[in-house]
């Protein structure tokens, strides 16, 4: 199943330390028809963006060593991944002011879990077409 | 009755002793033998017919007379009060017996003169003269002499006016001039013109000029500009005879300085009672308005501590409080960094009357390295006089560039720990006053305790909401896992399932989301009572939004056997947050499936009008009694139907869609009838959407 007109066969990084969750998202974007490369924690998920650089990174922001917030930032502040389509997950609910003013700054999108799969996948052909 | 002996002694004695006198000459010019002294009550009871007696006895002034002789033949009983001698005892004794020795030369004169001459020099006119009482003592007299003639011979009346009287009169009013002249306050005597006719050792002392200096000068020397029909109204009320009593103003001083007075003026009268000018008295109440001032002080510090929000806020408004309070003319909030070597400035004050101009040595934001020494005297309140040897912010030559003289240094703290201090700075020399230094450092001990408090609740709200960021993560995460399996469970392996196996499926799926629900609810709940939920505007699609909380409601209201319409209009896109308005719509369904018996039927309607969305949801249920209507949105209540009926629930949901309605500025209520069923409304403004100013698309519509 796959959303029509949506761009196929993109590279998307996918980094949470929840292993069940980081295999639901991977098996969702490869029904999109995309390749996926997957981390398991921050400074992971900061060395594959560098090295494949992506089409797409979706970075969890609750991971041990670097947290999503923080492997944003340092993609920012390079010049060849300054531009590298970013979105946010998170589980928590509280932390949502601190997340705006991130994902205002330098984010492209952000989600909220759990979400609805037909959401996630319109929010990622939008982010993808954008690319 | 006295024996007439005893007297008739007296009488050789002090004929012996007026030897010299009246009596002599008289006896010289008159050789006829005296006819005697009368019997003192005969000449008592001796009446000429026209009643002099009753007269004389009830007179209040003594009243003797006595003959060519000199001897007194008549005695009143004022006299007897006066003198001290009975009737008896002066009846026939020499007038002399009443005169102090230094007068009786002019008593003789006097007899003589009127004898030889016929004319008197005193007799008709009073004088003042002294009487001799039998005691010795001496008294101020005023002497009129009559003369009449009885049986032929002379007969001079005495009337003596004791004036003691009047002369304490005059004592009290000398005593008088003194208390004014001591008193404390400053006491002037005005012309009805404002002119100034007296002025006592108070009012030099208060205003600072001489007598000398402003005699006769206009009082409105004294008289702020600002004020000056002051003192043309109050002399107008003087002039209808009124007081006007503790009227507080202000007046200035020779040296230019204000002071505070509170002023009682009133009429002066002349004898006829006529109003000839006014009497100012003025109390210098500067220190009761400087106490004033300092409580006024500790309220407002006392207030905006309360008020405060954040600890910067609250030691600006103690600073001003601090600075309005002592009324000096620049102040600054000094903040101790962690490691107490620096010190920054979080806010200043400058006295408005000085507003505009560049007054304090330094600004806002100013670091201050501390030197080593001295920390303990930056711990305690100190009076500086020597500004540059304090080793204080701003002492230095700046304080000298800007005509600094006196500061204060009020530390901020609580225990041991000292957070900063207030600084105060005056431009005048300032003697030391422990009175204002004490409750001004007690306002700032105050801050520091205040300043404590917020930091531990600060912290403590930190804890908390790391604590619900980590249970709010950790509740979510294997729900997501849950809802995504059971989903992908669903949608991939659909056909390796049996029948039996499909359904089992649905079962963690809609229990799954129930749970969901509940955790999303009991999170929310928890950030609107810690005051940090907040709505993220952007742009809301109403009728998708109905649309999809009913589509997402239908298998709950398949499995009660409620049937579940939706009637949307078409309402603009406005701005909002989806996700709780979601979330609001799925609350109210929820509630009317759960509250509808088997068959019944729930419907979820939207419609606007006049930039306003009403959303309602109408359910064919038991409907709620009036008396728990009110109530349905408190935290935690049940309808009573749902305890009955064992209705599953925390009574969560209706508080929660109260919170998220009001804080995008609409309102919620219901309207119910029991057994016919419950309709709960929604309206909200439709506010434009917000588009955000990076424009990332991120929050568009699906689709």
């Amino acid at each position: 199943m796959s959303s029509e007109g949506a761009a196929k066969g993109k590279l998307v990084l996918v980094a949470d330390d929840d292993a069940d969750f980081l295999n639901l998202v991977t098996l969702r974007l490869q029904q999109e028809g995309h390749r996926v490369e997957r981390a398991s924690d921050g400074s992971e998920a900061l060395r594959k963006a560098r090295e494949a650089n992506p089409d797409l990174c979706i970075l969890d922001v609750m991971m041990p060593g670097l947290t999503g917030f923080e492997v944003l930032r340092e993609l920012r502040s390079a010049e060849r991944t300054e531009e590298m389509p970013v979105m946010l997950l998170t589980a928590s609910l509280t932390d949502q002011q601190a997340f705006e003013g991130a994902t205002d700054a330098a984010a492209d999108d952000w989600m909220r879990k759990p979400f609805s799969t037909a959401e996630f996948r319109s929010r990622i052909a939008a982010l993808l077409d954008r690319a | 009755m006295e024996p007439q002996s005893a007297p008739q002694g007296e009488i050789d004695a002090s004929t012996d002793a007026a030897g010299d006198s009246f009596f002599d000459g008289v006896a010289e010019y008159d050789t006829t033998p005296p006819p005697g002294p009368p019997q003192p009550d005969a000449a008592r009871e001796r009446d000429n017919g026209i009643g002099f007696n009753a007269l004389a006895e009830a007179a209040p002034d003594a009243i003797v007379c006595g003959d060519a002789y000199g001897r007194i033949t008549y005695w009143n009983r004022a006299a007897e009060e006066d003198f001290g001698y009975t009737s008896a005892e002066a009846v026939g004794q020499p007038l002399t017996l009443i005169i102090p020795e230094r007068f009786r030369h002019l008593h003789e004169d006097g007899m003589e003169r009127y004898l030889a001459t016929g004319k008197p020099k005193i007799i008709g006119r009073p004088v003042e003269l002294a009487g001799l009482r039998k005691d010795g003592t001496e008294f101020p007299v005023e002497l009129s002499i009559g003369t009449w003639t009885s049986y032929g011979e002379v007969q001079f009346t005495a009337i003596l006016r004791n004036i003691d009287d009047r002369r304490s009169d005059e004592l009290a009013r000398s005593a008088l001039g003194a208390i004014v002249e001591t008193s404390d306050d400053a006491i002037t005597g005005l012309s009805l013109e404002g002119e100034i006719t007296s002025w006592n050792r108070g009012a030099g002392r208060l205003y600072g000029y001489s007598e000398s200096e402003v005699l006769n000068k206009p009082i409105s020397i004294l008289v702020p500009e600002d004020r000056p029909d002051e003192v043309t109204e109050y002399l107008e009320a003087v002039r209808y005879g009124e007081c006007v009593e503790h009227l507080e103003t202000v007046r200035i001083r020779k040296d230019g300085k204000p002071v505070h007075v509170s002023l009682t003026v009133s009429p002066i009268h002349d004898s006829r009672g006529d109003v000839v000018g006014a009497s100012v008295v003025a109390r210098d109440i500067s220190d009761r308005r400087r106490q004033d001032r300092y409580r006024a002080a500790q309220h407002a510090g006392a207030t905006a501590m309360a008020e405060a929000s954040e600890p910067g806020e609250a030691a600006a408004d103690v600073l001003r409080a601090i600075g309005e309070g002592i009324e000096w003319d620049f102040g600054g909030v000094w903040e101790a960094s962690e490691d107490g070597a620096t010190l920054v400035c979080r806010a200043t004050w400058t006295n408005h009357d000085l507003e505009g101009r560049r007054v304090g040595p330094y600004e806002e934001g100013e670091v201050f390295e501390l030197p080593e020494s001295g920390g303990e005297r930056r711990r305690v309140p100190r009076w500086i006089e020597d500004l540059p040897q304090s080793g204080l912010p701003g002492c230095g030559e700046d304080a000298l560039d800007h005509a600094l003289k006196t500061a204060i240094w009020l530390p901020i703290s609580a225990g041991p720990v000292a957070f900063g201090a207030i600084q105060i700075f005056s431009r005048e020399p300032m003697l030391e006053d422990d009175e204002m230094l004490q409750p001004m450092q007690a306002l700032a001990a105050q801050l520091g305790h205040f300043i404590e408090r917020k930091r531990a609740e600060r912290e403590s709200e930190r804890l908390k909401d790391e604590f619900f960021a980590l249970i709010s993560h950790e509740l979510r995460t294997p729900l997501t896992s849950i809802l995504g399996y059971t989903e992908l469970l669903a949608e991939m392996e659909s056909e390796n399932l049996s029948e039996q196996g499909r359904g089992f499926v649905e079962v963690i799926d809609r229990n799954a989301k129930r749970e969901m629900r509940l955790v999303r609810d009991l999170l929310l709940l928890v950030r609107m009572e810690a005051g940090t939920f907040t709505i993220e505007s952007a742009s809301a699609d109403l009728p998708a939004i109905v649309a999809e909380a009913v589509e997402a409601a239908r298998p709950r209201a398949a499995e009660q056997g409620v049937e579940l319409v939706a009637n949307t209009e078409s309402v603009p896109p406005c701005g909002a947050d989806p996700h709780r308005l979601a979330q609001v719509v799925d609350n109210l369904l929820s509630n009317a499936i759960k509250f509808t018996p088997d068959g019944g039927s729930v419907e979820a309607r939207l419609t606007s009008r006049d930039g306003v969305a009403l959303m309602e949801v109408q359910d064919s249920g038991m409907g709620i009694p009036p008396d728990e209507q009110d109530k349905l949105f408190d935290r935690m209540y049940r309808a009573s139907a749902a305890a009955d009926r064992h209705i599953a629930g925390v009574g969560l949901g209706l508080t929660i869609v109260k919170g998220i309605v009001e804080a995008h500025g609409g309102k919620v209520g219901l309207t119910s009838e029991v057994g016919e069923g419950t309709t709960f409304f929604v309206e909200l403004p439709l506010r434009p959407p917000v588009t955000r100013p990076d424009a990332d698309g991120g929050e568009e519509a699906p689709g």
